[in-house]
């Protein structure tokens, strides 16, 4: 890998070629981050040498909502009182798509650009964000869960993905908050 | 075109349970000196090749 550099990625910025084995991330890479750009919807950041992409991320804005009711109370509830908000939020940052290129795997650069997420999301956060979600692949929950994120809910744990989440605040306390 | 990004799901029951039990832990909670020392060794890392 030489002189790699990490670029923002616009609508009509060219995506270097990538393949890290799934046809479904490859194709979000080369053509739905385009229009996700477009709408303002996710921002992809792509890892990327001279001649192709190692690995690219696209995050958004979340959040973590938790109800001290059931699913069924909750909608009970609701019916009766429509409007009123009846859970807590917690900001969040989501990671929706996380690839590394073929050539690029097993070779620590997921946990290397990971942490890069985490570093990024506590020193030079420009809103407020205590944890990182992700739309985990079932090939990839393992790789998640050696970086320290958790599951959200057992209700996917037979899905093709699953909702995980990495809490920053123990490890904001350690690196500090430019 | 790919499949959608799932949307986060709202905590009920259990998992708001565990969810708020696991929170609570993390005020506590401990990082390595091994792990700080490699996030920050990343995150500087990765900073350098920012565009």
């Amino acid at each position: 890998m030489s002189n790699p550099f990490l670029n923002r990625l616009k609508p009509e910025s060219k995506r270097k070629p990538f393949d890290c084995g799934d046809n479904d991330l490859n194709d979000f890479f080369q053509n739905d981050s385009r229009d996700h750009a477009k709408q303002l919807l996710t921002v992809t950041y792509a890892f990327e040498s001279q001649n192709e992409t190692i690995a690219y991320f696209s995050v958004l804005n979340d959040n973590i909502r938790e109800s001290d009711t059931t699913r069924k109370e909750f909608k009970k509830i609701s019916k009766k009182i429509p409007h009123q908000k009846r859970y807590k939020s917690h900001p969040a940052v989501k990671i929706g798509r996380f690839a590394v290129s073929r050539d690029y795997q097993g070779q620590g650069n997921g946990t290397m650009l990971m942490d890069y997420i985490k570093g990024l999301f506590i020193k030079n956060n420009k809103t407020g964000c205590r944890f990182i979600t992700v739309d985990a692949y079932k090939a990839a929950i393992k790789f998640y869960q050696k970086n320290g994120f958790d599951f959200l809910t057992t209700e996917d744990k037979d899905d093709n993905r699953r909702q995980m989440y990495f809490d920053l605040y123990p490890l904001s306390r350690v690196i500090g908050i430019d | 075109m790919a499949s959608s990004i799932k949307e986060t799901p709202t905590l009920y029951g259990k998992d708001a349970t565990r969810f708020s039990k696991k929170i609570k832990e993390n005020e506590t909670k401990r990082v390595s000196p091994a792990e700080k020392k490699r996030v920050i060794f990343n995150y500087n890392k990765i900073k350098k090749y920012v565009k």
